[in-house]
């Protein structure tokens, strides 16, 4: 039974990092000393049943009180329409440079050339990829002005567009001129997964600074993005995993997902200042 | 009595936060025997999670209903320390102003015959 009970406890606590800091700092031990009762009695009365039924209401109840703690705490998502901009500019300058890359490593995702409307225009490569490019640059120039103040997350995410936009201008300049199998099947990858290394980096600075507000490319870059490669999934899977272009940029993307989960897991609260507060005194 | 010490001003409580205070009034409860106690007296009709109980807790301490009274250990549970929580005056007084509003709607209630078998209250009582 007491392993349950530690098993219990251990997935309890991991849930109590949903509640607001404050509000888990006063009673996160008490819940989870009151959690592990429940789970005990549980066990004792109703053996595993009784604890997979404890759970189910722990999970509703813990979705639940935990909204209404970080919504008590001024927990809000204030989108702003320059930033909504931005966002735009972002998502759809990501899109562009992703569906070229799809088109660019056609053949290893299960397109035939001759079938392709794109793959029959390689000319459109660089025409979707420059402007793409060019707008994920807005992007990261807007989000280190905005977050100048957080100097270290803003050289960050600069040095990763800057590398990003060389290893993308690289890749599609050795693609133009035939060296793809050596040169550009590394670099263009490399942009990608330095694409989604800047997007999380903007991710985890905008959880940091608790705002959506002047933010809020940042979310709806990351859902447009994701949406993209999830509808290229099929796609992607009928190629195989073999591919370097297609293990590399199946990487990234899952990496990048799987930073930001761990980061809205880890910083859940987006509460405290609003996006125009945020502006006027931004917080190192 | 300024505003925050009337205990009309706090009416209604919710059910749970009515639960959690009914528990307190006999005596001081740990968050655990709260839950336990509500459980039992409402047949199992209720049964508190620690987020729902805690965030309760929070604000009836922030309202100054109930207050934490001391770390003890309670022997039937183990050798851990719990944290105790009494109820304080004005709890005692919100909880009884909220009793006396239910029993005043089942009062109304039982007078258009929805409460089968309960006598015909005409006056509060």
């Amino acid at each position: 039974m007491e392993q349950i009970v530690a098993l219990s406890d251990w997935f309890y606590r991991l849930i109590l990092r949903v509640y607001p800091r404050g509000f888990r700092a006063e009673y996160g031990e008490e819940m989870a000393q009151t959690m592990r009762d429940q789970a005990r009695d549980a066990w004792t009365q109703h053996g595993a049943v009784g604890v997979a039924g404890l759970w189910l209401r722990v999970i509703v109840d813990s979705a639940r009180s935990a909204f209404g703690e970080h919504r008590k705490q001024g927990w809000s998502v204030n989108l702003s329409w320059l930033g909504l901009g931005y966002g735009l500019a972002i998502a759809i300058g990501y899109l562009l440079a992703f569906v070229s890359f799809i088109a660019w490593s056609g053949e290893l995702v299960g397109f035939e050339t001759a079938e392709n409307w794109l793959l029959r225009r390689r000319y459109l490569y660089p025409i979707l990829a420059g402007p793409g490019f060019v707008l994920v640059g807005v992007g990261l120039r807007e989000f280190h002005r905005r977050l100048r103040v957080s100097k270290r997350a803003a050289i960050q995410s600069i040095r990763l567009g800057v590398g990003l936009g060389l290893a993308g201008i690289a890749g599609i300049t050795a693609d133009l001129f035939g060296s793809r199998d050596y040169f550009a099947g590394f670099t263009i990858p490399a942009a990608f997964i330095l694409l989604t290394l800047g997007l999380a980096s903007m991710g985890r600075v905008a959880f940091q600074m608790r705002t959506f507000g002047p933010l809020s490319f940042v979310p709806l870059a990351t859902a447009t993005s994701a949406c993209v490669w999830f509808l290229s999934l099929p796609r992607q899977l009928s190629g195989g995993f073999h591919s370097t272009f297609q293990t590399s940029s199946t990487f990234a993307h899952i990496t990048m997902w799987v930073i930001l989960g761990v980061l809205v897991w880890a910083n859940p609260p987006v509460y405290g200042r609003s996006a125009g507060e945020l502006e006027k005194t931004p917080v190192e | 009595m300024t505003r925050d010490e009337d205990p009309q001003s706090l009416l209604p409580l919710s059910e749970s936060v009515f639960q959690i205070m009914l528990s307190l009034v006999d005596r001081d409860r740990h968050g655990y025997g709260i839950i336990k106690e509500v459980e039992a007296r409402t047949n199992g009709r209720i049964s508190l999670a620690p987020g729902t109980l805690y965030g309760a807790i929070k604000r009836l301490r922030n309202q100054r209903l109930i207050a934490e009274v001391e770390d003890r250990v309670d022997h039937e549970l183990g050798d851990e320390r719990r944290r105790y929580y009494t109820l304080t005056g004005l709890g005692q007084r919100v909880v009884g102003a909220e009793a006396v509003r239910v029993a005043d709607l089942a009062r109304q209630a039982a007078a258009k015959h929805l409460l089968p078998g309960w006598p015909q209250i005409t006056e509060r009582a």
